[in-house]
């Protein structure tokens, strides 16, 4: 169970952006980053369920919340790349999970919508992961490069190589 | 309209469609799209975690290699007790920093700063407590080795003996990496219906399971795990995205108690996708008392414990990673009883 009280607390640097060792701090100091975890969960496992992925990230960020080093990046980095790896792991599974089968993530949405997500398809792997988190999880451009384990510089000449993959398939779908 | 808008309006556009995230607190998660699912042990709920009996997967989260997915073995525990002085076997990622004994990496989550453009990054993440030092290695017959920032990393297949939390490497192998899906269909418990499965093309709104689930999970001691299976999916691998018209989705229910036949009968009306109802041996409300069980080990040992489930796969019961089986963990395993959950260790005895 997700309860945070029965680990030791250990002690951790000064920083005021460290994970804090108490589990009421750790949950205030994961809260604002929820939504875009959640978010990128659902982009990275679309068939796995996205609240299971979100809580096993948020065990596995406790658990190793001594680690967590401000000076190497946010907590919303932190956080993002332990989703990230949490979500790789769900969809290598392959073994797709029931919520997402009958929850709004799986609804294919609007007609445009379902444009975009099919001309999503022809892009590589690496475009199809930056895509997801710049605009889809509304990750910036250094938590993209944080998940992607790449500098900026190619998080940003990998989206323009996607938009121009794109481009036909969605001028051809307007 | 740009391309860049025309992405930002689509992303956009499903981030509106998504429901709120669960909530956290200091004594748990609530909330989320589905309020039942949070009922479950969290330490993971994950209907569908792929962990086998062996070797845990080694998921490093490394841009380059994939990491093997072992087949599944049910071994006896007892075979997995690493003592002092045992020969060992380990595979996955080794990291040989210019001042120190090369280690092996234990699966983390690699973390990285947002870089300026053109800075290398930095090498995998391999901190102290989820590393085990092999003295021997020849770093030059590492695997897509690798160097950044002075420290060199590979993959590598290590074999050696076992003392102190250190292995003396007497055999190096290359690591091979496996596929991260090879189009296997997943075992399924029943025979294909006349007319074959349907795909999800085909079944459109009527695999959705909503009322199935619901009715599953007022009964928690009569059902025990659920998941989904594909068949045919060479051509389709079902990473493919929530569109995926092809796959053929067989939605698996497990009766713990009570006749299976009846509870198929009882089912079949509440679900008009492909549906197998088939025996397990658990029933929901003893996977929760067990994977409870496994969640206090784990807080209790986290110098042997790298993570435990609610439920995976092959055995539809609850899991838990180790780095490795000791005596004493052994003892306190037995003591929850083997047989109600599967076990992983990342460092294997070899005989």
């Amino acid at each position: 169970v997700f309860s945070v009280q029965h680990n030791p607390a250990k002690p951790i640097g000064p920083s005021t952006d460290a994970a804090p060792a108490d589990p009421d701090g750790f949950a205030d100091w994961v809260r604002p980053h929820l939504t875009r975890m959640a978010n990128l969960a659902a982009r990275l496992a679309p068939m796995a369920d996205r609240d299971d992925i979100v809580q096993e990230s948020l065990v596995r960020a406790w658990q190793k919340r001594a680690q967590h080093d401000p000076a190497r990046g946010t907590p919303a980095a932190w956080l993002l790349a332990i989703v990230a790896d949490r979500a790789r792991r769900a969809r290598r599974r392959a073994r797709p999970s029931l919520s997402l089968v009958d929850g709004p993530g799986a609804s294919p949405g609007t007609d445009e919508q379902v444009d975009v997500e099919r001309a999503l398809r022809g892009l590589t792997k690496r475009q199809r992961l930056a895509v997801d988190c710049y605009y889809f999880a509304d990750l910036s451009v250094a938590e993209t490069a944080t998940v992607m384990n790449c500098s900026e510089g190619t998080v940003k000449s990998t989206l323009a190589d996607a938009r121009a993959k794109l481009r036909p398939l969605l001028e051809v779908s307007e | 309209m740009s391309d860049d808008e025309r992405l930002r309006a689509a992303g956009a556009r499903w981030r509106a469609r998504q429901e709120p995230p669960p909530q956290v607190t200091g004594s748990g998660l609530s909330g989320g799209r589905d309020r039942s699912r949070r009922l479950l042990p969290v330490a993971a709920a994950a209907v569908a975690a792929t962990v086998v009996t062996g070797v845990v997967l080694a998921v490093v989260d490394t841009p380059g290699p994939e990491t093997a997915v072992p087949p599944p073995a049910k071994v006896d525990p007892a075979d997995l007790v690493v003592h002092d002085g045992d020969t060992v076997e380990v595979s996955g990622l080794v990291s040989a920093p210019p001042d120190r004994p090369a280690g092996f990496c234990l699966p983390a989550a690699q973390t990285l700063p947002g870089l300026p453009e053109g800075v290398e990054p930095p090498p995998p993440s391999c901190p102290d407590d989820r590393r085990i030092t092999v003295t021997g290695v020849d770093v030059n017959r590492l695997s897509r080795k690798e160097t950044r920032r002075g420290m060199t990393f590979g993959y590598a297949t290590l074999r050696g003996v076992w003392r102190h939390r250190t292995i003396e490497v007497t055999e190096q192998y290359p690591h091979e990496p496996g596929p991260q899906f090879d189009g296997t269909d997943d075992d399924i418990p029943c025979p294909r219906p006349p007319g074959d499965w349907k795909t999800r093309e085909q079944l459109g709104d009527a695999r959705r399971p909503d009322r199935l689930m619901r009715y599953v999970n007022k009964q928690p001691d009569r059902f025990g795990a659920y998941w989904v299976g594909y068949v045919d999916t060479a051509d389709e691998p079902p990473n493919s995205g929530p569109d995926w018209p092809q796959a053929k989705e067989i939605f698996m229910v497990g009766v713990a108690d009570g006749d299976v036949e009846r509870a198929r009968t009882e089912l079949r009306p509440l679900f008009g996708g492909n549906l197998c109802v088939t025996r397990v041996s658990q029933s929901q409300t003893e996977m929760r008392s067990v994977a409870k069980a496994l969640a206090q080990v784990m807080g209790d040992h986290q110098d042997l414990v790298l993570g435990t489930a609610g439920q995976g796969a092959p055995e539809h019961q609850p899991v838990i990673e180790l780095l490795l089986l000791d005596e004493a963990m052994y003892r306190i395993l037995d003591g929850i009883g083997f047989d109600e959950f599967t076990v992983t260790v990342e460092v294997r005895p070899v005989s």
